[in-house]
């Protein structure tokens, strides 16, 4: 059973007039496209992370880089995706910064989970926890695909790797699931 | 197994709200405008490193000083009165207390680790600011209500207090009962103070509002609760609070005929009781389960004219105009939407109000 994607692209305003507003430097188009994209980049982030002590952090750092860096979009109906791309990029980096504070992650994941309810507590967890064992090229690919419900197309372009590659490291992170339940 | 974990997974709200959303803004803005000063970047890395180590020194001896001295709550609130009656409290944290109905709220702490308010009169709408570090905390009475980051509004009345989560979460607690709150859910806590007549057999009772949560009356040491029994002779006669209760439970096992047997029985036998409303209203959402839309409907309107208040007379009044809609009678469900919209400019059921008025379902 495949998931819906949790979050559309949303109605309003042609995207291509705000995207060339905003490329032109456009302080409401920013506002604009902020408006509407920062729950989808915050689901993103607490989907990949997997709780919520660094969602304010991505949603930060993706905005930031897409309002430096919006010249660099060459088709404005790939928005959505560049977006995806530039938010799996900032997790990347803050998972990084999380192994390197090993002593850190287990409080900060305390403090996220405690916000949900308590009887999914056990089960989530143990699925982070096994996700945290498997390598971050397959981690990512399988969130996106599986939990947020992206299309496989949508998942490669935003871990920057081909279709085939997206799949076989989905593949590898079911099989190293399944395996590590079974045990 | 593991398709049961994505779904739980999937299940998890994301904890993303308007404030969240502005506070972020906020910190992009401040780090844009930063980012188009004059200088160089190495040149403002080194000034805003200079910075930082010289507020962590600051900090510091701040924190070293606090934590030396007693305990006082800090004066960084403002209070201000607004055009419509409503005066509001501002925290230096940025969230608000929007008081109403001559509300009074005494700050007891506002320090980096806590923020504990105090609850003791009328309405209040609670606007928190996100913060993971911060213990955010209302009291009423012997109710408390625990935020991370949300909106939420509390009435205290004469023997209850009633807590209605807008968006976000909460955990609210009466003695060592917990519950946790999502958007569009509340809770009544019967309170002993003030509350003559209303608590039965020794027992504190708290009940739920909007059907979602079961909470359990505290232990007592005098009282217990019976269980409900048939009504006839020589049996004991069934108390409200046992009845509603008994229903409860029916409700979480989900048994819908068990669950309104018991409220039925309640609103036969006790046809004066304050808690009619609240009986009404579950029954309501009982016969909605049960997709019998039209009686849904009645017991609704019902729960108006039993003198529901507060946030059960707004939910019961929107949960009217749904089920009008469901069971297929348009012009009452968009008169009664209208009538939402009139009365609840900010309600929480707005959009989907709305949405009845403007023909969408």
């Amino acid at each position: 059973m495949m998931a819906q994607p949790e979050a559309r692209q949303p109605k309003g305003e042609p995207e291509e007039l705000l995207l060339a507003q905003l490329a032109s430097g456009s302080s409401q188009a920013f506002l604009e496209v902020y408006r509407r994209y920062a729950r989808y980049v915050a689901t993103i982030a607490f989907r990949l992370l997997g709780e919520d002590s660094e969602i304010d952090d991505v949603v930060q750092d993706t905005f930031l880089q897409v309002s430096t860096g919006i010249d660099g979009l060459r088709d404005p109906k790939g928005f959505r995706s560049w977006l995806a791309t530039i938010a799996v990029r900032c997790v990347w980096r803050k998972r990084a910064q999380r192994r390197r504070r090993q002593f850190l992650r287990k409080t900060l994941a305390v403090l996220g989970l405690s916000r949900s309810d308590p009887a999914d507590r056990q089960p989530v967890d143990e699925l982070y926890d096994q996700l945290d064992r498997i390598p971050e090229r397959c981690r990512m690919p399988w969130l996106l695909h599986r939990v947020m419900g992206e299309t496989l197309a949508d998942t490669a372009a935003a871990c920057e790797s081909s279709l085939t590659t997206t799949k076989r490291r989905i593949a590898e992170a079911e099989e190293r699931l399944e395996r590590g339940r079974d045990a | 197994m593991l398709e049961d974990s994505v779904r739980r997974v999937r299940a998890r709200e994301v904890p993303w709200n308007e404030l969240r959303q502005a506070g972020t803004l906020r910190r992009i803005e401040k780090a844009r405008a930063g980012s188009r000063g004059p200088g160089s970047s190495r040149h403002i890395a080194i000034v805003m490193a200079g910075c930082v180590a010289l507020m962590a020194i600051v900090l510091g001896a701040t924190h070293l000083h606090r934590s030396r001295t007693a305990s006082t709550p800090t004066a960084t609130t403002a209070t201000a009165a607004e055009p419509d009656g409503e005066t509001v409290l501002r925290l230096a944290d940025g969230s608000v207390a929007h008081q109403s109905n001559g509300a009074t709220v005494q700050v007891q702490a506002v320090e980096d680790e806590r923020t504990e308010l105090l609850q003791t009169r009328g309405s209040v709408r609670y606007e928190v600011v996100p913060n993971a570090r911060r213990r955010f905390v209302v009291r009423a009475r012997d109710v408390d209500v625990n935020v991370l980051g949300t909106i939420f509004r509390v009435d205290v009345h004469p023997g209850a207090v009633t807590v209605h989560v807008e968006r976000g979460k909460v955990e609210v607690g009466q003695q060592d009962r917990r519950v946790r709150l999502e958007a569009g859910e509340g809770i009544t806590f019967e309170t002993g103070e003030g509350a003559e007549g209303i608590v039965a057999n020794g027992v504190s009772a708290a009940v739920v509002d909007s059907g979602v949560t079961t909470v359990d009356p505290p232990p007592t040491s005098g009282g217990s609760i019976p269980p409900a029994q048939p009504h006839g002779r020589g049996l004991q006669r069934p108390s409200a609070l046992s009845l509603l209760e008994q229903a409860d439970r029916a409700r979480a096992a989900g048994d819908l005929d068990g669950a309104a047997r018991p409220l039925q029985l309640l609103l036969q036998l006790f046809p004066n009781d304050r808690r009619g409303s609240l009986a009404e209203f579950m029954l309501g959402r009982v016969e909605s389960a049960r997709g019998a839309n039209a009686e849904a409907a009645r017991a609704f309107g019902a729960c108006l004219t039993h003198g529901a208040t507060g946030a059960l007379e707004e939910d019961a009044l929107a949960e009217w105009a749904g089920a009008e809609a469901r069971s297929g009678n348009t012009p009452a469900a968009t008169s009664l939407a209208r009538r939402y919209l009139a009365t609840y400019q900010g309600g929480v059921h707005r959009r989907a109000m709305q949405r009845l008025v403007d023909g969408e379902n």
